[in-house]
């Protein structure tokens, strides 16, 4: 609290003492140097323009129009074909904060497409083993996993997603991930079936106040 | 920085009134230069900022956040002509400053529904044997600065694809497609560092494919928000 009184009172006769000046201004200067809080200032006194950019708040984002490859593999995570990665941010913060993230993209199953008089169009339909193939992706903070997608099966050959989790951070530096999992729930044959992950955005909002 | 320095009297100088000036004198140019190295550490709290000056909220006409939303399918639309905007997905103006904000936050959900595809037979959803690709349908968030504009163009990074592999056998035996869409995304596309008309829509085509496919949308919101500090 900044509330602060003068220590000494002078009166009609005295003889001024400079100690006695120089303690009743050092009591105010010392507030001002330093001490102001939430009771030297008014209310709704603090607007936009008095606030320091992103002292509240701050956002990474991650966004590519650039295709990259899932490949298919039993239980394996994936964050990069090699070349691109998927989704993927790192960031310092200097204070604790909460994290919020979301993702969204869209991805494409590859196939052959065989529109026959038979019925099913696309291949692994109608063939042993690959009907139960699925996506699945999650976001990782430091290694820690926050949020997954539920799995979305071959068959809807193009789709999207979009998932959000949220999670306290102490300050310092920080990566978030977007792992993705092209599996099946039985590693039989045919072959697995790539997917091609395409325009993708990660949100980062890190909540600091 | 704004720190008060004072000029101390001492016991026998003389009080001239430079000394006694000089402390006030600091104190009249520094309070007009208060910054963080005068408040206590988290000595502001919430009762002191002002509405709206670290994220813009919504209820106030000045507000920056700008929303639709339905509970009830909008019309189907077979935009195999190019992309037609989702009836009443319009939102904005926005102020947009890209060296004075942290960022403008844009976010879309929506439901759709489509009818379910098959070969034999005739009907809406019947694959022509002709066809060398399924069809898809698309969604992107699009943007306008009415300023320096004059069209609204794809955000690509938003552009979301939908389809459907089961194609049945017949028309009796088809699925429809259906399901979710949704997109966080953080404005940066503008060319110039500033706007004060700045407007999003949603707009649907289908790709690749000549075949006229309607889609409906349902529980449709799209809003967007500046976040300022």
């Amino acid at each position: 609290m900044a509330f602060r009184y003068r220590q000494v009172f002078f009166e009609d006769g005295d003889i001024v003492s400079p100690k006695d000046w120089n303690r009743n201004i050092a009591e105010y200067t010392q507030e001002f140097n330093g001490y102001l809080d939430r009771d030297n200032l008014p209310s709704s006194g603090v607007t936009s323009a008095m606030i320091k950019d992103e002292a509240c708040n701050s956002v990474h984002s991650f966004s590519s129009t650039t295709d990259t490859t899932i490949t298919g593999d039993i239980g394996v995570w994936q964050s990069t074909d090699g070349t691109t990665k998927f989704s993927e941010v790192s960031f310092t913060l200097d204070s604790d904060a909460m994290l919020i993230l979301e993702w969204s993209g869209t991805w494409e199953w590859s196939h052959s497409f065989q529109l026959s008089s038979g019925g099913i169009a696309y291949r692994g339909i109608s063939t042993t083993g690959a009907s139960d193939d699925y996506v699945e992706y999650r976001i990782l903070v430091d290694g820690i996993e926050v949020c997954r997608l539920p799995k979305s099966t071959f068959p809807r050959v193009c789709d999207s997603a979009y998932m959000v989790g949220a999670i306290p951070v102490a300050g310092g530096n920080h990566t978030v991930t977007v792992q993705a999992k092209n599996s099946r729930e039985n590693d039989s044959s045919p072959s697995f079936i790539d997917v091609t992950l395409k325009e993708r955005e990660l949100f980062v909002w890190v909540r600091k106040r | 920085m704004s720190k008060v320095v004072l000029t101390q009297v001492n016991k026998g100088d003389p009080l001239v009134v430079d000394k006694i000036n000089a402390s006030i004198g600091e104190w009249n140019s520094r309070s007009n230069d208060i910054d963080e190295q005068n408040v206590r550490q988290e000595g502001v709290d919430r009762r002191n900022i002002a509405s709206e000056a670290v994220i813009d909220s919504p209820s106030t006409s000045a507000s920056q956040i700008d929303s639709v939303s339905t509970a009830s399918a909008m019309p189907a639309v077979s935009p195999t002509g190019g992309a037609a905007k989702i009836p009443d997905s319009d939102i904005g103006p926005f102020t947009y400053n890209s060296s004075d904000q942290v960022a403008l936050k844009v976010n879309l959900s929506l439901h759709y529904e489509a009818v379910g595809l098959f070969i034999a037979g005739s009907g809406s959803g019947n694959l022509s044997s002709s066809l060398t690709s399924i069809p898809k349908w698309k969604v992107a968030i699009y943007y306008k600065d009415s300023a320096s504009m004059a069209s609204f163009a794809q955000i690509d990074e938003t552009v979301r694809t939908i389809t459907f592999g089961l194609v049945a056998i017949d028309k009796a035996n088809r699925i429809p497609l259906s399901g979710s869409l949704s997109i966080a995304h953080n404005f940066t596309a503008l060319g110039s560092t500033s706007t004060s008309s700045l407007s999003f829509n949603v707009r649907v085509w289908q790709d690749t494919n000549s075949l006229v496919l309607p889609i409906t949308i349902n529980n449709f919101n799209f809003y967007a928000q500046r976040i300022l500090r």
